[in-house]
Parts: C-alpha cells; structure tokens; sequence
C-alpha cells in the first residue's frame, strides 16, 4: 500500500509526534500479515446462496461487427468474438447500443475519458490535483449494498498493463486494483483454509453463534492505540497533509474491519470444514510460487502472449475462488493492456501491437478502417474470450448445493472503451448467470441507440437488492432512456 | 554463442524478441545465434550486397544491426532522438540498403546506406502525403519492371517509377484492398491479403484480376518462387503463374511469414517455431526458439 507522506505541514511537527506517526505507517504491514484474533458481535449470516455481482472487463473495445448478434430475441449462432461461448448461450444475456456520454474536464486524454466513465458513468470526469476523479464505480456501490455479508466487500484484479483507473470510492477517488496474482491470493486466504460455504446449513441457521466481544484482543488494541496515534498527529498536520492522512486512516479502519471480518469468518469456516459444500475449491493451478515468479509473469504479459494467457486464466481463477468461498461478492478483474503485443494471437498482417491495431482498426465509418487491423483486434478479442469462457464454464461446474455458482452470478463482460478508436457508443455488454433466478439467458435485447450504460448498473444494483433506481448518470445523461432502467431485461 | 566459422555465400536469416539473430545454409539447421538484452525487438531483416541488415526497437531507440559474416555484427541508433520515428520495413534499392521511416501525418522517409553502419539523413520518399491516411504504415515491398513498389496499411499503394527519385501513391484504393504482401515475378506485381484475396498490376498504379478466397484465409506472405506465385494462407495455399489464374491447396500448419531460397520455403509460426516445406502446402517444423521469431530474409553473405 502506498503510504501518504506528509510532505510539508503549516504547523511544525515534534520529532516525538513524527516517530509516532511513522510507527503507524510502518505497523501496517505487519497488520495485514497477523491473523486476527477478535469476533464482532451482530455480524449477519446468509440465509440462502447469496446472487455475486462480477466485473470482466478487457481493454481495447471490440469490433462490434463480430460481437453483436444480427438477430434479437433468443440467441441463434454467436458472433466470432463470442463463439466460444456457444455452449453457454442460454446462460447469457447480450446488451447492444448501451454508451456513455460523461464529458471529459478537458485534463484527460481519451484513454482516461474511457476508463473514468467506464464503472462510474460520471457526467463529468477527469482530474483533481493531478489525480484521476469520477463518481462512485459500480463495483463499490454494489459493495455497499452487499459487502457487509462477505469478507472482502470488493475485490478488484489486473491492470497488468498498469491501466487507467476504472474504480472510484464514493468521494470520487480512484481505487487500488492488485494486479499480482500470488498478492491477491493471499491477501484473501492468508490464515484460512479453502472451503466450500455449506449453504444448506447455513440456510437451516446451523451457524456457529457471533460472539460478543469481551477484552479486545491484542491485535485489535494496536490498531486502535494506532488510531489515537495517527488522529493525535493528524490535528498536528496542515489541511493537504490532513487530506492525506485522512486516507491513510480509511485504509487502517478498513484493515480494522478486516482483521474483525475475518476471525469471525474463520470461526463459520471452522464449521463448515466438518461439513463443508459440495464443491472442492483449489488455488489455482498455475498460481506464481513465489514473489519473482509472480513479478516475472506480470512483466511479460505485454510481451508474450503465452504469459498473457496464463495472467488471465490465474486471474480469472481467483475470482471464481473468491466467489466459491464467498469471500468477495463484488469481484472486479481489469484484464488485458492496450499495450500488449500479440504474435500468434494475431494471424494476419504484419502488426501485433493491440494499441497500434486500435487505432487503425477503426475510423468513423468502419469500412475506411484498416481492414487487417480491424481483423486482428477481432483476433484479441475472440482470445479474450476465451478466457471469460473458461470463467462462465468453471461457475456454471460448481454446486452450490443444488444451484451452481453461475446461477447464483451476474457476470458483466464488458470494455472501458466501446471500441478501439475511443469509441463511447454501443459498447460490448454481456450478462453472464443467472443472478439467483431473476435473470434469463439465452436472449439479445437492443436498446435504444445510445442508451446511458448506466441504465444496466441500476438493473444489476437492483438485483443485488439496491432500490434507489439510480446510478451515474442514469437519469442525467443527455441521452437518458426508459427513466433509467433497461426494460425487459430482468 | 556465435560459432567460429563465418558465414559465406546464400543463407537464411531470421531476428526477433531479444536481439535474436541466427543463420541457416539449409533452412534446417540454425547457427551463429546472437542475442542482446531482454525487450529488444528486431522485426526487420534483409541481404544484400554481401551483407544483413536488421533492424527493429530496444525501448524508445530504433536500432540496426549489420554483418558480413554471422559472427561480428556492428549496431547503431537509426534515431536521431528517444522515440522519434518508427523505422521498418527494410529494403535493398540503387545498391544500398533502405529503411523507411513510418511517422503518423509526416511525410514517409528513408534513410539509406550502403552497409549498414554508416546512414545518411532521412529524406522523403514522396512530395507530399497525399492519398495516405495520416497514421498508415509502410508496409512491404518488392522490385521489378524497373520500378518500386511499397504496400502499405488502408490500401496504401506507392510506387517509384524509372528515373524518379520520388514515389508516388496510387489513389483511391479502398480499405478493403489493403494487400498483407507482395511480390513480383513473370513480368507482374502480384499482391496478397485478407480472406484470399488476391490481384497484379504490371506497372503498380492499375490492378487488376481481383479475386477473393475463403473467410479466415488471410495471405501473410506472396512468394515468387522463380516458377510461380505462391500465396500462403491461413488453411490454405494459392499458386499461380501470372496472377490471373490460381489453384488452391488446403494446407497445413501455415506459417504467419515465409520466405524462399535455395528450393525451400522457410516460415515462422510463433512462439518461434521455425518451419520449412518444399511446396508452400505441407509445412514441418525444423525448429523452436525460446524466442519468437519476427523477421526472415534470404541472400548471400560476403564471399572473399
């Protein structure tokens, strides 16, 4: 985590405070690595397999040709970008003519334009202080509404490429995404045991009873004699420091939640090892094994589609993981770089570079672009799909005890960009699961042209239990539609 | 290692992902391996003069790499500044060996010489940019009826005609029939590209016999073997003797690039599987680099 270093202050600092304040930066490592040792009364239990809300999203748009199916209504044989999927169509539902119309601040080159609107569907995006701002992504708002009930409320993957921020807290701020693989596995399953939630006895109330908090545990009380620390000094600071620090003290709280979480969730995990669900959730197997291992594949992705591939496929794993042992129900993945090269991949022409491919690929009328271009990011992304395949396969594999996971998941497959030349209309947008039975597959629905993307977050917050009926700019957009809902869809 | 005996007469070369440079007499046997530092990437390779030239990009310098004999290679900086100039493809013309400078809504340029070591100034190769869409790259190239012509992205079409210092662009080419590669042989440019297509031209400015193939058959490489014309497909091969009339043969295991010398069609397949077939149809794999191969050329080394 980076650490928010006060680099000047109005009121001078004592050595003493300084020391104090640089021990909390410094504990905060030890922190993440210590299992904890508290329970948190009053912690809510699922009564039945709870609906998992997921984010595949890839770079570079799509070629819309080869993505969007001619026909409407059920779907018949799927476009090349999606035909991996056809043994899954009746678990998926395709979304055509959804687009953005947030502006930019004019401080923001076109890639950032697109990944700030991309989640948040901001009216207005771009730059504070030299630092990317948006409205609220989706992935977090829908980890309002049901993160509570897991241990990680959100969980977000990749930028292997160091992408552009697609995720912003409810101030507007971007979010940190993990982009090692090894890192995130642990920093959900450090201290636990995989297993398989047994939601059958969970539904018939067999889990083990919260229990009060006596004595803090010893954990516990360094994190909150780092708190009065870290609040002695902030009072100390100048306002931008404060700001700073502000944050830095967000992240320790939420660690503090964490740290509470996750003993609790070690205590239910306990039980359901004597009893676990029918499924038998594995760490992947292509995880690095060690730190190196981990950094050497990160550095290749962009060069070597082999190591690409394999970024993918253990990224897309973890996911699964996260949603089979109910870790997370908001899991994000950013996955692709617009920076990759793509030999073998890209069978034809002379290019390989996804982002000089983007561009000559697309032009405002699609037959003046560079066909061969054009061609080879269709090649991308029916790759990229192949990978989201295995994702759907593997969810739809997994008995949740007489559902599958797939069931119980609304899967997004979507790209921060509509296409490869910035493009911010029709995007790609595809539903995967059956979000506990409220959702039908097998269909392709067309909006209206332009259609505020936001529409589709307000009907997968929906899903998941939000009834504000608003996200974004879903009802401000220039271009609002159908009161901001998508009608027919759930 | 390099191995200690030079390299004469005609070879096979190839370059690709780490510096990779390696020679082959018989498009089997691989030899004289150089590499340099890790993300250097050489896509561009020719021979001529008794020499090879390759040319590709460690970070933002563009980076040439010649020998006269496999074993000592001499390196320069083809820019002038950090990231400034795309250079690629690379060709032999009036007995030097030239490097076209791809830069988006400038003028294309080339920089010559006549080793490899020692390069002049960038100069144009056209008066003006017109009829090339701002971001189009040049492509290929080939040579015949005393002329030049290059091929390039969004039906870029340029040809130098004899006793002009300057090319010129064939205008109103669509997109659609934007050629992959060409070659020249029997009198005529034969092009390749997407989905089988395929069309000659005797003077580079008029094409004609356009035909397409199957969907997915895109052409990578159009080969004049010195009998024929050999287009190499995805799934399948196109032969023909004059552009106008064509055979197609499924074929197997088709490489994404190919060159000819010595009776032997030699290809490349990533991640750098290094192929050969006598007849552009059946291709079997001789070869695999750790590295991926990106460039091949065929011609003599210095003989003395």
């Amino acid at each position: 985590m980076k650490t928010p270093f006060p680099s000047t202050s109005e009121v001078p600092v004592s050595r003493r405070s300084f020391l104090r304040g640089a021990g909390v930066l410094a504990a905060l490592p030890f922190l993440e690595t210590v299992a904890p040792s508290v329970v948190r009364a009053g912690s809510r239990v699922p009564l039945k397999p709870p609906v998992r809300f997921g984010i595949y999203t890839v770079t570079g748009g799509t070629v819309s040709e080869s993505w969007v199916p001619q026909e409407l209504g059920n779907l018949g044989k799927l476009p090349s970008i999606l035909r991996t999927l056809e043994p899954h169509k009746e678990d998926l539902v395709i979304l055509s003519n959804l687009s953005q119309s947030g502006q930019g601040d004019g401080r923001i080159n076109a890639h950032e334009h697109c990944a700030y609107v991309h989640l948040s569907c901001a009216d207005t995006v771009g730059k504070l202080n030299g630092k990317p701002m948006a409205s609220q992504s989706v992935d977090e708002r829908a980890a309002e509404i049901v993160g509570a009930q897991s241990l990680i409320p959100a969980v977000r993957m990749g930028y292997s490429g160091g992408e552009t921020s697609f995720f912003f807290d409810r101030q507007g701020r971007s979010l940190g995404v993990e982009r090692n693989p090894r890192m995130a596995f642990e920093r959900m399953f450090k201290g636990r045991q995989l297993v398989a939630p047994n939601w059958s006895r969970r539904l018939a109330g067999g889990s083990p009873e919260a229990q009060p908090l006596g004595s803090k545990a010893y954990d516990a009380q360094v994190v909150d004699l780092l708190l009065d620390d870290a609040r002695r000094l902030q009072k100390q600071l100048g306002r931008s420091d404060q700001g700073k620090l502000n944050e830095y003290l967000e992240s320790v709280f939420s660690i503090e939640q964490r740290v509470r979480r996750l003993h609790e969730r070690i205590a239910i995990e306990a039980v359901d090892l004597k009893d676990p669900g029918p499924s038998n959730p594995h760490a992947p197997s292509n995880l690095p094994t060690d730190n190196a291992a981990q950094d050497q594949m990160v550095r290749a992705v962009s060069r070597n589609p082999a190591i690409h591939g394999d970024y993918l496929r253990v990224m897309t794993d973890l996911m699964v993981l996260a949603f089979q042992t109910d870790t997370t129900r908001v899991c994000s993945l950013g996955l692709g770089t617009d920076e990759a090269l793509f030999p073998g991949v890209v069978t034809v022409g002379y290019e390989h570079h996804a982002h000089t491919l983007e561009h000559h690929g697309n032009a405002a009328r699609v037959e003046d672009a560079d066909p061969v271009a054009r061609e080879g990011c269709r090649q991308i992304h029916a790759w990229y799909s192949q990978f989201f395949t295995d994702a759907v396969a593997k969810m739809r594999a997994i008995d949740e005890g007489g559902s599958s996971l797939l069931d119980n998941t609304v899967l997004l497959y979507t790209s921060y960009m509509a296409d490869g030349g910035h493009g911010t209309k029709n995007y790609p947008a595809l539903l995967a699961g059956g979000a506990g039975g409220k959702l039908k597959g097998g269909r392709h629905i067309a909006y209206q042209k332009e259609t505020p993307f936001a529409n589709l977050y307000v009907e997968v917050l929906d899903l998941l239990g939000d009834r504000s009926g608003e996200f974004g700019n879903s009802k401000t957009s220039k271009k609002a539609a159908y009161e901001g809902r998508l009608p027919g869809l759930v | 290692m390099p191995e200690e005996v030079p390299l004469t007469g005609a070879v096979f070369a190839a370059a690709g992902e780490n510096g990779l440079r390696v020679f082959s007499v018989d498009g089997v046997r691989w030899t004289h391996q150089q590499l340099d530092r890790e993300g250097m990437l050489l896509n561009h390779a020719c021979i001529d003069g008794g020499r090879c030239l390759v040319v590709g990009k460690f970070g933002g310098d563009s980076v040439a790499w010649s020998t006269t004999d496999g074993i000592s290679w001499t390196q320069n900086k083809l820019n002038t500044q950090a990231y400034a100039g795309k250079f690629g493809p690379v060709f032999s013309a009036d007995g030097q060996f030239q490097v076209i400078a791809n830069d988006d809504g400038a003028i294309p340029g080339v920089r010559t010489s006549p080793d490899g070591t020692v390069w002049a100034p960038r100069k144009p190769l056209m008066a003006e940019r017109k009829g090339l869409k701002h971001d189009a790259g040049l492509r290929r190239f080939a040579r015949g009826n005393n002329r030049l012509v290059i091929i390039g992205d969004y039906g870029a079409r340029l040809v130098r005609q004899p006793d002009r210092a300057l090319f010129e662009a064939v205008l109103g080419v669509p997109a659609k029939e934007t050629l992959v590669d060409i070659a020249f042989g029997n009198g005529v440019f034969v092009g390749g590209g997407m989905h089988g297509l395929r069309m000659r031209s005797e003077d580079g400015f008029t094409w004609t016999d356009i035909v397409n193939g199957e969907e997915g058959e895109h052409i990578n490489a159009m080969i004049w073997d010195g009998r024929q014309f050999v287009g190499i497909g995805q799934g399948a091969t196109y032969r023909s003797v004059d552009g106008k009339a064509w055979t197609r043969e499924p074929n197997e295991n088709a490489p994404t690039n190919a060159v000819f010398g010595a009776g032997i069609f030699v290809g490349i397949l990533w991640p750098g599987k290094q192929l050969i077939s006598k007849d552009g149809i059946h291709w079997s794999q001789v070869h695999e680099f750790p590295q991926h191969v990106l460039a091949l050329a065929y011609g003599s080394l210095h003989k003395s």
